[in-house]
């Protein structure tokens, strides 16, 4: 495995908790904070903050709403997101198929 | 990430993968989810055809009119619902898009043999038809939902055949008892599961 290969994992995606985000994001299509907070069991303002460092990279859009005089918070995908999604998912099937040849080898 | 060897890229991307699979798998019990349908449509056919086998069948426009308006309204409702609770994923919403349109195809299609006389049409036949063409729901929406579901339009396939061959003027007795109940059942048996499913 060469450093170039390792250099293509995405540190922003790679964060287990933003990993999970995006997932799920990619998964749904939209997800509100509750149901993100559900799933990922993090606390409020941990995933408020993954949430804003994604935001922050242009990979996610945030809407911030009120439903029945709550607020609600959605997050999408943006096109950047999406494809850093896709190039990272495609860095770990490289990584996998990568190790198995080197073992072969 | 946590990793049996966070210096072995393979078993980081092992883990990595594991966890994205871990929170996007289709975990979710789509049949099971799907019981409160089966009851309520299960009720419903009890009612309408059962009011048509019991000779109320001057009032059969008007009983089956009631029903499928509030039946849909409930369906809407109990739908809302869960989407609300637990958002479906892309891929299974792009599919059930399909699956809907690939329905309506099929409506479509009846109702045109209908109309050129390709298809014989009768008051009596209005029920055969209509417990078909949900079969034929049933079958489309099991290729998503799964078995439990494609069991049910393979079922209501057989029911509606059989029916169509040997009972005809028993249709309507036979749809309210073994079509409407068969639903009523499969829902509270999956009403059951869904309860162990989240306990267990």
């Amino acid at each position: 495995m060469s450093e170039a290969d390792l250099n293509k994992i995405d540190d922003l995606i790679h964060a287990k908790a933003r990993l999970g985000i995006m997932s799920l994001i990619m998964t749904y299509g939209k997800c509100d904070f509750t149901f993100l907070k559900k799933k990922l069991s993090l606390s409020d303002g941990n995933l408020g903050t993954h949430i804003r460092k994604l935001e922050e990279a242009e990979y996610i859009r945030v809407e911030k709403t009120f439903a029945n005089r709550k607020p609600k918070t959605v997050c999408y995908p943006t096109e950047k997101g999406e494809k850093a999604y896709q190039r990272y998912i495609c860095a770990l099937e490289d990584m996998l198929y990568m190790s198995k040849g080197n073992e072969k080898a | 990430m946590q990793t049996k060897n966070e210096n072995d890229p393979r078993e980081q991307a092992l883990a990595d993968l594991e966890y994205i699979k871990h929170l996007t798998f289709r975990s979710r019990q789509y049949a099971s989810e799907s019981s409160p349908y089966f009851i309520l449509w299960g009720v419903i056919w009890v009612i309408g055809f059962g009011s048509m086998a019991f000779g109320w069948k001057e009032y059969a426009n008007w009983i089956w009119g009631v029903l499928s308006v509030a039946g849909l309204a409930v369906n809407f409702f109990i739908a809302a619902q869960q989407e609300k609770r637990d958002p479906m994923p892309r891929l299974i919403s792009k599919q059930f898009a399909k699956i809907w349109v690939s329905f309506l195809v099929i409506v479509g299609l009846f109702i045109v043999l209908l109309s050129t006389g390709f298809l014989a049409f009768e008051f009596s036949y209005i029920g055969l038809y209509a417990v078909i063409l949900i079969a034929v729901m049933y079958v489309l929406l099991g290729v998503v939902l799964g078995k439990q579901i494609l069991l049910m339009g393979i079922w209501l396939g057989i029911l509606a055949s059989v029916t169509a061959i040997w009972l005809m003027p028993y249709s309507s007795i036979i749809f309210a008892i073994f079509g409407g109940g068969s639903l009523v059942v499969t829902g509270l048996i999956l009403k059951r599961w869904r309860h162990e499913h989240e306990r267990g």
